[in-house]
This record gives C-alpha cells, structure tokens and sequence, in this order.
C-alpha cells in the first residue's frame, strides 16, 4: 500500500503497544541479532523527548545516525495512523541517506491497546506486551493484539516474580489472533531471540517476493457484523464470527461486546 | 446561488471550489505534519515567557511572521499565475525573499517541514499541477500554500487569512497541550488574534511582486526558535 516502491524501498516494520512494555529494548534485540547481515534503520516516535533514540544509540547496536527522532506533537496514535506524514518524510530521508536499507524499525511513542500502524506506514508490524503489564491483557484484545503480524510477549523472564503464567498469556493471544502468531520473548532467552530473528527474516523475505500484503490491524474496530458488507480485514482473516467462545473473540464483534458486557 | 458554473474543470473531473481547499487546509486534521508544531509557541513557553501573555505573543505573531508567510504565500500565487519567471520574479526569488525576512534558521527549517509535508499532500492531490511541480522537496510552508492557491483560484484575501489561521490554530491547539485551560477560551484567543491582523489584509493581498513582502522580525520569538532547535526535551517541532 505505501506509495513509493523505489528500488531503495526498505521493509518498514512498525513496533507498536503500551507504554514500559519494552519497545525500544525489543528494537535493540533485533538490531543485535540482525545487524550483522541486514542494514537496519530506526525511526523513534517519543513523547516528551528522544529518550528512546538516545536508548538506542547508546545500546551501541546500530551506527547511531541510522536511529533518529520524530516529534510527535503528544499525539503518538495520529503520528503513526491519521497524520503518518511526519514518520514517512523520517523514514524516506533514512532510505535515502542509508541506501539501500533492508529494513527500517518504526517504533510507535507508547500509548495503548488502540494504537496501531497505517499500513500506508509500515508493511508489518509487532505489537508487544509484557508478562509485568498483567496476565490477562492478551485477553482484552483490540487492533494490535488481535491482527497485528505478530504478538510479542515480553519479559518472560519476569512471570516468576509477577505470577503470570506466560503459557497461558500466549494461549490467550493465540485465541485472540486467528492462528497469526505470538512469541514469548525474554532478550535473555536465546532460543526466543533466534524466533524472532527468523520472523523478521521470514517478512522481509515475503516482502521482497511480494507475498507479503501489508494488513491494517484496525483502528477502534468498526463495528462489523458478518455478512455486513465487504469490509477486507474481515476477507482477510476469513473472518466467521459464528462459533467462537466469549472468552477468545478476535474480531470486530468483541469490542462491541465487550462494551456490552464490561 | 449556483455556484457550480464557477468552478474550474480538469479534465473533464470537478474539482473543489478554492473555498474548500482553503478550508481544508485550515483543518488541523489535514494529514500533513502539522500536528507536531506549535508555531513557535512551545519554544516561548520553554525559553520562559509567562503564560499568562499568549495572546500577546499571538498577536505579536499574527502580525510579524504569520504576515511575512501571508505575503510570501500571495507573492508565490502571482508568480505562477501571472508567469513571474519571466520577469524575473519567480519562485525561486520568492524563497529568497521569504528567507531573506525569516532570520532564523531554525524557523526556516521548521518552515520548511511544514512546507515538505504540505507539498507532499499537495502532488497527491494536484499531480498534474505545474505550479506545484514547480517547487523543491522541502520548500517553505507559505510557497505551497501559494502554488495551491494559483492551482484553485483562491482568492488573495483568503489566501492571507488561511496562512494567518493555519499558523495561529496551530499555536492555539498546542497550548492546550502545553498550558492545559478550558478549550474554549483557546477559540477565542484564535479569533482575537487572527482579528487584530485585519487591518493590514488587504495590504498583505495586493502584494504583486516578492520584494513587497513586508519584514517583520519577532527577534526573541526567534531566538526562543533557535533555542528549541536543541533542546532534548519538547513535544512539538517547533
């Protein structure tokens, strides 16, 4: 859907979820484990300062003039979804003084369950949450966790001291998410580390063959029904909206009842 | 009143009347960046200036930078309308012009932000516009605001008025994120200040040519600007 297919076009993938989930640190994760044979770029989209850029830089992972900052006027969901000009004119400036780039990291200010990427921004994204944030926010779903490419469940290495049981937290994610997939994630844990390299790997190499359609996980969900009209989210994840449980909905239908019920 | 007959024909297509244009580009849900700047408010209040004076920093604006844009915008306008390349005034000239009255380089650069993401809607919508094709990739706000204008038809009054209001609205919605108050009161620090500018629109509107841009500097705004440039810690550009 983004415009610009020059061949300097990187795969743009947008790392989204609340605020303290880990954003910046999963960035610096995937820079460590790719750095060596991908070219990386990072845009961050702070809120009250280039704190996550100076993080970023200073994690020595990247050459700090390929992490750089937007302002996003204390607007972090109309930086990366209504108003996505700011973010492209970063993100073209870094293809265009780091050509060629395999990938540029879009991280999101911290906001909430609601906030996801304009597919016009980036191609994929990850949505993160983290086992210190609460065991049963997987459950709540919404845009990012629901229908973002993939659902990160971070700080594993946590769930011991916070009581969460992390197989349970991914049990719900999955639910949530039509079989898309979730990655229980600790930067400690090597094995986790080496799934998330291979997933980035695996989107860019969609990507590059052209298999990969970018998605909108959906602002707010549109309150859809089935059989409604042609919404593509709802052709997209062969939607059916008939026969799942109350606990594990994924799609439009739950917001609406979760309004009704909550 | 049927207005219809009035508006210009492409290609075959209708195309909105100058009004809207004008009006959508006042919006502040315009996806065009414009949701990270402050129009300079922002750098005033951290350099230190007291809230309790933003509508005289309103004004101030409204009759100092805010007017250098206006002007520039409508000199902009009559250089592609009246094919001020030939006469050696076009846009090129209008830019130095502009530059020439914007001392401050920081408030350039964020001009110029503004202007590229202006510019960057703009192609989108008029790609056919030789006026709009005509500028660089980061060129100032007021230029683009000027080739839309030639490409529409807008009117110079309302030309000065949209560059006057885009700029102040800009400020006024900031500051309820700076110095939260009851948004109401935010309206009508906007309407004082885009008033007290009436005086001099029509003056502003019959600028023909770029060297009667008028030079209005606002010497501690600017400095407030360059300051902002480098500070770590803001949530607005500029």
């Amino acid at each position: 859907m983004a415009e610009d297919n020059a061949p300097t076009r990187s795969l743009r993938l947008g790392v989204a979820g609340p605020v303290g989930t880990g954003k910046s640190s999963l960035i610096a994760t995937v820079c460590r484990a790719l750095a060596d044979e991908l070219r990386l770029g990072v845009i961050t989209n702070d809120i009250y300062t280039d704190e996550d850029a100076r993080f970023l830089r200073s994690a020595g992972v990247l050459d700090p003039e390929r992490i750089r900052a937007v302002e996003t006027g204390a607007c972090p969901h109309t930086a990366i979804r209504d108003d996505i000009t700011t973010n492209l004119i970063a993100v073209e400036d870094l293809e265009r003084d780091f050509a060629p780039l395999d990938v540029v990291l879009i991280e999101s200010g911290g906001d909430n369950l609601t906030a996801t990427f304009s597919p016009a921004l980036v191609d994929a994204q990850i949505f993160v949450l983290d086992v210190a944030g609460g065991g049963d926010v997987a459950r709540k779903g919404g845009p990012g966790i629901g229908r973002a490419d993939l659902l990160v469940v971070n700080k594993t290495d946590l769930a011991p001291y916070v009581g969460v049981d992390v197989q349970l937290m991914v049990a719900d994610g999955l639910a949530a998410r039509d079989g898309r997939p979730v990655l229980a994630l600790s930067r400690d844990d090597k094995d986790s580390v080496a799934a998330l390299r291979a997933w980035v790997l695996s989107i860019l190499a969609a990507h590059r063959a052209g298999t990969h359609v970018p998605q909108d996980p959906g602002p707010m969900a549109p309150h859809f029904h089935a059989g409604d009209g042609d919404d593509e989210s709802d052709h997209a994840h062969g939607h059916d909206g008939h026969d799942h449980g109350h606990d594990d909905h994924d799609h439009h239908h739950d917001h609406a009842q979760e309004r009704a019920h909550g | 009143m049927n207005t219809s007959d009035r508006l210009p024909r492409f290609q075959g297509m209708t195309v909105p009347a100058a009004s809207t244009v004008a009006m959508l580009l006042a919006d502040a849900r315009l996806p065009s960046g414009g949701h990270a700047h402050s129009s300079g408010l922002e750098p005033a209040l951290i350099g230190g200036m007291s809230p309790a004076v933003v509508a005289g920093f309103l004004a101030l604006r409204a009759s100092t930078t805010a007017l250098v844009d206006a002007g520039t915008a409508v000199a902009t306008m009559h250089s592609v309308l009246d094919g001020g390349e030939r006469d050696g005034w076009g846009l090129a000239m209008v830019e130095r012009a502009w530059s020439a009255r914007t001392p401050s380089r920081a408030m350039r650069e964020v001009s110029r932000d503004l202007g590229r993401g202006l510019l960057r809607l703009a192609r989108r919508i008029w790609p056919a516009s030789a006026g709009i094709d005509a500028l660089d990739d980061a060129p100032p706000r007021p230029l683009v605001l000027g080739v839309i204008a030639a490409e529409v038809g807008m009117g110079s009054e309302e030309l000065v008025r949209l560059a006057v209001y885009d700029d102040l609205a800009s400020g006024v919605a900031a500051l309820l994120k700076l110095e939260p108050r009851d948004p109401a009161d935010g309206v009508m620090l906007l309407l004082e200040s885009c008033a007290s500018i009436e005086p001099s629109v029509p003056t502003i509107a019959a600028i023909r040519s770029p060297d009667d841009i008028p030079a209005l500097s606002a010497p501690q705004a600017e400095a407030w600007a360059e300051q902002h440039a480098i500070t770590q810690r803001r949530l607005f550009r500029g």
